[in-house]
């Protein structure tokens, strides 16, 4: 036998712990003459105790002992060990930007401009330009490096912000 | 893992909610994100019994449970800080994210095969709980096969069962913890409670 169809829903809900106060005194005195809803809040509601756990037991309460300090040292391990290899990689990546910033124009230029036309015509100031050529050395890369003021490490802390905005949304991509 | 261990720390379960409490969520995540401990472990205390109830049920052993709760609180405390810090606070209702984590890690967990030997679905287990006596076991092989249909049941009509049989949230908080309606939410469970009766006794038994 099926419910009635205007009474499911209010079985549903009394099973739900949901019924409107309103609705209750109708259920009931539906339920009294209607034998087949009567049965399907029966079945509705052995299904839902069956479902239902039972009560914590003391087991699982005992295993939660300590929980809120076990989450507070787990935290700060996961921020340590996330921030630690990303400060030092953005502080490597920055160093080696500022390095390569300076360094880079030394690889990169010319010798001093020497106009072929000007080389072929003369002879002579031709063979002073191709001395001031075979002279010219590149900058010397130490040199270049003691001049960098590194004792302001603003550029690597900002790097190192930025990498951590990075890893909470890697860290948290997966919720 | 056991409680009486000498210089394990003792916890004290607190029922979750606001009633009697000090201090309010708010003030809580506030003095937290200044790195206030102590209301750091308020935190977790006042809200442990909840995730415990939602994540129980997927959970192989109480360490297997107190596991899925130590990753829930992380990624909630976790989430929480981002968005506190970007937003500025009273932004993140903590408990329901707390929820939501809680639902998703049970879910991934569920997911998870190979670790899924639940305590809930073990009819053995479940007999020797209780008096041995046939019926106990007739009782006990009903149970597993109802919690079994629980979790076979479609995803959103899982998680809003288990929210709302195991966790005891109303209906009208589930659908802000996963995002519906409340009256979606209240449909979801309706077709779930449906089917588990269906799975009981199917029609025309």
């Amino acid at each position: 036998m099926k419910p009635c169809p205007d009474f499911e829903p209010l079985l549903l809900d009394r099973a739900a712990g949901d019924l409107a106060a309103a609705d209750e005194d109708r259920l009931a005195t539906h339920l009294a003459g209607c034998a087949a809803c009567r049965a399907e809040g029966e079945a509705l509601s052995a299904a839902l105790s069956l479902a239902a756990l039972p009560p914590v037991a003391d087991a699982e309460r005992a295993a939660l002992a300590g929980l809120a300090e076990a989450v507070r040292l787990e935290q700060r391990r996961a921020e340590l060990g996330i921030r630690r290899p990303l400060r030092y990689a953005a502080a490597l990546l920055a160093v080696a930007a500022a390095v390569a910033f300076l360094v880079a124009p030394a690889f990169t230029r010319r010798g001093p401009d020497l106009p072929v036309a000007e080389l072929a015509v003369e002879p002579a100031v031709a063979a002073g330009g191709a001395a001031e050529l075979a002279e010219w050395e590149p900058p010397d890369a130490d040199e270049v490096w003691s001049e960098v003021d590194l004792a302001s490490d603003d550029g690597a802390a900002a790097a190192m912000a930025g990498a951590d905005e990075l890893a909470l949304d890697v860290l948290l991509a997966d919720d | 893992m056991r409680d009486d261990e000498p210089g394990r720390p003792r916890l004290t379960l607190v029922d979750g909610g606001r009633a009697g409490d000090a201090r309010d969520e708010e003030a809580l995540l506030g003095a937290w994100l200044t790195g206030d401990d102590e209301a750091f472990g308020e935190l977790v205390r006042r809200h442990q019994p909840l995730v415990l109830a939602i994540v129980r049920r997927y959970a192989a052993t109480p360490e297997d449970a107190r596991d899925l709760s130590q990753r829930t609180f992380l990624k909630a405390f976790q989430s929480a800080r981002r968005l506190l810090a970007r937003s500025g606070q009273n932004a993140v209702p903590f408990r329901r994210w707390l929820v939501r984590v809680a639902v998703n890690l049970a879910k991934n967990h569920r997911r998870d095969a190979s670790r899924w030997t639940s305590v809930a679905v073990e009819p053995e287990r479940l007999a020797a709980a209780g008096p041995s006596a046939p019926e106990a076991l007739e009782k006990a092989q009903a149970t597993a096969r109802m919690r079994r249909a629980v979790l076979d049941l479609p995803r959103r009509q899982r998680e809003v069962l288990t929210l709302r049989l195991d966790a005891e949230l109303p209906f009208a908080e589930i659908g802000e913890a996963l995002g519906i309606t409340e009256n979606a939410a209240k449909v979801s469970f309706h077709l779930a409670a449906r089917r588990l009766r269906a799975e009981l006794q199917p029609e025309g038994a």
